[in-house]
């Protein structure tokens, strides 16, 4: 149960993390 | 069950966030990307959002009474009271290293925020205050789980140590834990403005705010520490020179020795590698504690938080120490580079005409003055440690500190009185001349040293004629009133200028900033009179009284009533009444069979000039034996720490700014100016 917690919480995380790079992703695309 | 995985998986989710956070921060600092500067600071925010979630979990935990987790039961009964419960978060070693991580988190996250338009620098602070944090997370994770569950779930458990059951449990750990968690921050930053090659003055105002926020924790926690052990530990002081007492005290000096040292970097670019070297020695010494404590290592009133934990923090602090000195070896040389700027002194008069002691000759001599207290007090604790891996184990006690320590202590307290006055880059060369024809005039009426001699003179004179004999206070009270003196005519100095001035409205920073450090000036110096006042004017008396019987002890008269048997928190506890005057006094003991135990609940009756401190050690049949203390002067150092504390937040309640120029020579701005 330990590793789905820290996974769930990992997945959660990551959007907002990763935004900044993802942001740049997308206004290249666009 | 359900809430120990969910606090672990919190605990493993912060451990791959912080890590992500550092290889992301080394991206951005080696190429200077502001994008993966973000992702660092984000990872590094998300790291500490998932510390607090376990927080929250351990102490759901504990509030519920889930014995099923074994620092629930280790540290807990269910005869403890709620707040104390709550606080065996950090009583029990697990806990106490979530909230030095959580502490760590937010300290860090605020700071790495604030400082973000710093790239390079902001990146570099994030590695570092991430890799500091993966190793909390590192142990909790793999060694010393606070979430770790128990085989059987027991009905009751074990309980807090009685020492700790106290209100004093309640504010004394979290500061002092505080204080030495934030010590990573101006640590993270020296080695963030050093790695980075830093310039401009900026990161120097960021540094010296984060040192100051540890710093005043730190003094809050050490002042908590002296209040607690004066009122819990009953041998009638405060301060024992223990291990774990001098390992708190040692940061603290290292940080009150850069928050003067900085002001010489600011004004003058001087002084700039050896500034890091005293935020970044604070940090090392901060854990080298810790290290102290959980290793066991020195015998120690903290004993019981002693744990497995030892060579862990020991290899952590051979880290910490081989990459501090390896990085101030490659970076922090010139001094040009890591605070000097470059920036070339201009002197308005040219320096053949300004001599003698200067300020910052003042704030130098205060460095060495600390550096060497400190290292004479770091001897005096390793020593047992040293001396014990080459033959016999050798100790030292008080009196080693107070006779070592007795005269930096005056060399201090004599700068208190002098360094305020003088001007930066010395004297003019008319000065003692000036002086001498106009003595109550250089360099106006309120800003002459004779003031200091005078209020110096008076009060020694005073002390000989009130019959005082004893050599340390004849020494430090003139002293500590020239101090006062210096203070006060700075207070003058700014009063009588606005009144007269015709910007009277505006209160600038840096005005701010110098009357708080002349209020914690003031604070320093009322608690050395309470240092010197209560151990030298100390007296105790050991007896055994019969009912009615009487003890005189400092002037005051306590008749010993009888004794009265009650409970408390279903502990069996027995009150001594003793009758002072108008007032009762009534020391106790509380028993903890199943712990096998007995702690002595200490009763005081306090006033400005002294208290009566008594402590109950034995009963027999109707008889009780008794401790009997006075000790005058204790309430200063409370009440001195206060204004210290105070005087620290009035000067410190605003931005950090950038000083924007070199101070014109001879400019007459205090210590606390920057």
């Amino acid at each position: 149960m330990t590793w789905v917690f820290a996974a769930l919480l990992l997945l959660l995380a990551a959007p907002p993390v990763l935004w900044p790079l993802l942001a740049r992703r997308e206004r290249r695309r666009g | 069950m359900l809430l120990a995985e969910l606090g672990s998986g919190f605990l493993l989710a912060a451990l791959a966030l912080v890590a992500f956070s550092a290889l992301a921060a080394l991206r951005a600092g080696r190429r200077g990307d502001r994008r993966w500067g973000q992702v660092g600071l984000r990872a590094f925010v998300a790291g500490f959002v998932c510390v607090a979630g376990a927080s929250a979990t351990l102490l759901a935990a504990l509030l519920g009474r889930d014995f099923a987790v074994a620092f629930v039961t280790d540290h807990t009964d269910r005869s403890l009271s709620l707040p104390l419960t709550a606080a065996a978060f950090y009583g029990g070693q697990e806990g106490s290293l979530l909230y030095w991580l959580l502490l760590l988190g937010a300290c860090g996250s605020v700071a790495l925020a604030s400082a973000r338009h710093r790239v390079r620098l902001a990146a570099y602070a994030n590695l570092v205050l991430a890799a500091v944090a993966a190793f909390f997370l590192i142990v909790l994770v793999a060694v010393a789980s606070p979430f770790a569950l128990l085989p059987v779930t027991p009905p009751d458990g074990v309980g807090l140590n009685p020492v700790l059951r106290d209100g004093g449990m309640l504010v004394h750990p979290p500061f002092l834990l505080a204080g030495y968690s934030a010590f990573a921050v101006p640590f993270a930053f020296a080695m963030a403005a050093l790695v980075g090659g830093e310039e401009g003055n900026d990161w120097i105002a960021l540094t010296r705010r984060y040192a100051l926020v540890a710093w005043g924790l730190q003094s809050v926690g050490l002042t908590l520490g002296m209040w607690w052990a004066y009122h819990v530990l009953g041998w009638g002081g405060y301060w024992g020179w223990d291990p774990v007492e001098n390992a708190a005290l040692m940061p603290w000096l290292a940080t009150t020795a850069y928050l003067h040292s900085v002001q010489v970097q600011e004004r003058r670019g001087g002084l700039g590698s050896w500034s890091l070297v005293l935020v970044i020695s604070a940090f090392l010494l901060s854990i080298l504690g810790t290290f102290i404590v959980r290793s066991g290592i020195l015998p120690s009133v903290h004993s019981f938080a002693v744990s497995p934990l030892g060579p862990w923090f020991f290899g952590f602090l051979l880290v910490a120490v081989t990459a501090s000195g390896a990085v101030l070896a490659w970076r922090g040389t010139p001094e040009a580079r890591s605070g000097g700027d470059g920036r070339p002194a201009a002197p308005a008069v040219p320096e053949r005409e300004r001599s003698g002691p200067s300020r910052e000759g003042a704030f130098v001599l205060q460095n060495v003055l600390i550096a060497a207290l400190t290292a004479a007090i770091l001897w005096g604790t390793l020593l047992p440690l040293l001396s014990g891996m080459v033959g016999r184990e050798l100790v030292v006690g008080p009196s080693y500190y107070q006779r070592v320590g007795a005269p930096f202590f005056l060399g201090l307290l004599g700068l208190l009185a002098v360094g305020p006055l003088l001007p930066w880059r010395g004297l003019s060369r008319g000065w003692s001349r000036r002086l001498l024809v106009h003595p109550l005039q250089p360099p106006g009426f309120l800003g002459s040293p004779l003031w200091a001699v005078l209020a110096a003179g008076l009060t020694l004179v005073g002390l000989v004629v009130g019959g005082v004999h004893q050599l340390p206070v004849l020494v430090t009270f003139p002293l500590v009133a020239a101090g006062l003196a210096t203070c006060l005519q700075e207070y003058g100095r700014g009063a009588s200028r606005w009144l007269r001035g015709p910007g009277r409205a505006r209160s600038s920073t840096s005005q701010r900033r110098r009357y708080g450090a002349y209020l914690a000036h003031l604070g320093v110096l009322i608690v050395a009179a309470g240092l010197i006042g209560s151990h030298v004017w100390q007296q105790e008396r050991q007896v055994i009284l019969q009912p009615g019987q009487s003890v005189t002890v400092g002037g005051h008269t306590l008749t010993y009533e009888g004794t009265l048997s009650g409970s408390r928190d279903g502990h069996p506890v027995t009150t001594a009444r003793l009758r002072m005057g108008a007032e009762t006094l009534e020391p106790s003991r509380v028993s903890y069979p199943s712990l096998g135990q007995t702690v002595s609940r200490i009763a005081i009756r306090s006033t400005p000039f002294d208290d009566v401190y008594v402590v109950l050690t034995d009963t027999r049949g109707r008889a009780a034996a008794l401790n009997v203390f006075d000790n005058p002067l204790v309430s200063w150092i409370w009440a001195g720490a206060g204004l210290l504390v105070l005087g620290v937040l009035i000067g410190n309640l605003t931005r950090p700014e950038v000083v924007p120029e070199l101070a014109p020579a001879g400019s007459r701005a205090p210590v606390g100016a920057r």
